[in-house]
């Protein structure tokens, strides 16, 4: 393959002087560059057998299209091997997707994806899911992460002097991007999304910053559900005057995993039981502000805790005769409401985390990753 | 370090601006023009919406066009949406609520 690279060069004299044009430039997040040269970034496309003008994210909202040698020059930026790069070309392919909802990224809430990986290829370019998860400490994990928010740092607005006007940014921008544990005993998230087991894939989904977040539950020898209960509670406190609702994911370490094994439930009877059991009372929901926010007519009254109240309950990833009480409802078609149980982090410790997702707009997307070597197998 | 330096020569990992990006011929005026909206439907846009042409309005003999209330704000406005303001409309504003 012949590779023609056709983005505009600039040259410095040395090495440091091409880190620091790079930040006069605006090119950087605010750590140093690997500054992309044709060699290393013609390297990337060649290595995963794509061509330079390969589209790799048709970004409708933005009218942007993301090529392969824009990819690769930011994947190089951001310190990654070129076995990486599938990995960031099928996030972007995920983001790019309709049910994704790209636009919003732009939000005042400053979402951001955290990606998970699954399959072989995680493996192959050892990739971290294990004790201090989240790092830092893995080269693939943080740079994928790091690549994914440069490409659209550069490629697609996703910056504050640009379109994302967010309230207070996102740090996963820099550490959102982990592997699954597969072997504790639970399908792994692509099986459960409908991949096989020997494909690679990689879910994003959308957090809030302050997210992943800790939930810390009693492993003294309590039932399972002893365990989600507190899950559950922590899901419906988020948010304050916003009950958020959306896709979310837990995330459990292998140890707890094994006391869930141990009593029989797999990972779906998890979800199920989150699915079912988290909800919040009326009264709760008046106390806190989150009953009729942005209706006309929400005043005092209506956030008036009447007898009753604190016996009914509205179900967060259900549809309520109430729903119209909150935000958008989020309960329409646009939306899944749902949990997504992703195995990961160290393997003592007595707190899962969750993601909490985007509160409007997004959907969990899963897109396989497609590598040159198995193509041609 | 006495080897004669070699210049680095980095790509550009920035998305240039295609052609369909383009911006269009500014108004000289908004006299005579007929102005549409886009409202993502986060409130309380439509008093905002309402108020800037009360604004514009003592300023400028302009007409209200289509105000359009995208069904879904996290979705782009539907086909139908910017052929009818295409149809009606010298110029739009869209914005947000909140």
């Amino acid at each position: 393959m012949s590779v023609l690279l056709t983005s505009e060069r600039h040259d410095a004299a040395t090495y440091e002087d091409a880190i620091e044009l790079a930040y006069e430039l605006g090119w950087s997040d605010g750590l140093p560059i690997v500054p992309p040269t044709e060699r290393r970034v013609a390297e990337f496309l060649e290595v995963n057998g794509l061509e330079p003008d390969t589209i790799v994210a048709d970004i409708t909202e933005r009218n942007k299209k993301i090529t392969a040698e824009k990819a690769a020059i930011n994947a190089v930026m951001a310190g990654c091997e070129p076995g990486y790069f599938p990995v960031l070309v099928a996030a972007l392919e995920a983001m790019a997707d309709k049910r994704y909802k790209f636009n919003h990224l732009a939000s005042l809430g400053s979402p951001w994806p955290l990606l998970v990986v699954n399959g072989p290829i995680a493996r192959r370019i050892g990739m971290h899911n294990g004790i201090y998860t989240f790092g830092p400490g893995n080269r693939a994990n943080l740079t994928l992460a790091r690549a994914l928010s440069l490409v659209l740092r550069n490629c697609a607005g996703a910056k504050s002097e640009d379109v994302q006007r967010g309230q207070w940014g996102n740090s996963i921008r820099f550490s959102g991007c982990i592997a699954e544990i597969e072997d504790a005993g639970w399908e792994p998230l692509h099986v459960q999304r409908g991949f096989a087991p020997d494909q690679s894939a990689v879910t994003v989904a959308s957090t809030y910053p302050g997210s992943p977040a800790h939930v810390t539950v009693n492993l003294n020898g309590e039932k399972p559900s002893r365990m989600l209960d507190a899950v559950c509670h922590a899901i419906t406190g988020w948010g304050g005057a916003q009950w958020t609702r959306g896709t979310y994911a837990l995330l459990i370490g292998t140890h707890m995993v094994d006391m869930f094994v141990k009593e029989g439930w797999s990972k779906q009877d998890v979800r199920d039981y989150v699915v079912e059991n988290t909800k919040a009372t009326v009264a709760d929901l008046k106390y806190r502000g989150a009953w009729g926010k942005y209706r006309g007519d929400a005043d005092e009254a209506m956030l008036r805790i009447d007898p009753g109240d604190d016996q009914r309950s509205l179900y967060l990833f259900k549809r309520n005769p109430e729903d119209e009480y909150l935000f958008l409802s989020s309960a329409t078609d646009e939306r899944d409401l749902d949990v997504m149980v992703v195995v990961a982090g160290g393997d003592a410790g007595g707190r899962m985390q969750i993601t909490i997702p985007y509160q409007v707009s997004t959907n969990a997307v899963t897109k396989q990753i497609n590598e040159r070597s198995q193509s041609h197998e | 370090m006495s080897s004669p330096a070699e210049r680095i020569v980095m790509l550009d990992p920035t998305l240039t601006v295609t052609a369909t990006e383009t911006i269009s011929p500014r108004l000289s005026t908004l006299s005579g023009k007929t102005i549409g909206v886009i409202w993502n439907g986060r409130p309380p846009g439509d008093v905002l919406f309402d108020q800037m042409f009360q604004i514009l309005e003592d300023k400028y003999d302009l007409r209200r066009g289509p105000f359009i209330h995208k069904p879904w704000l996290g979705n782009v406005a539907p086909p139908e949406a910017f052929e009818e303001l295409a149809a009606t409309c010298d110029a739009v504003v869209t914005g947000v609520g909140d």
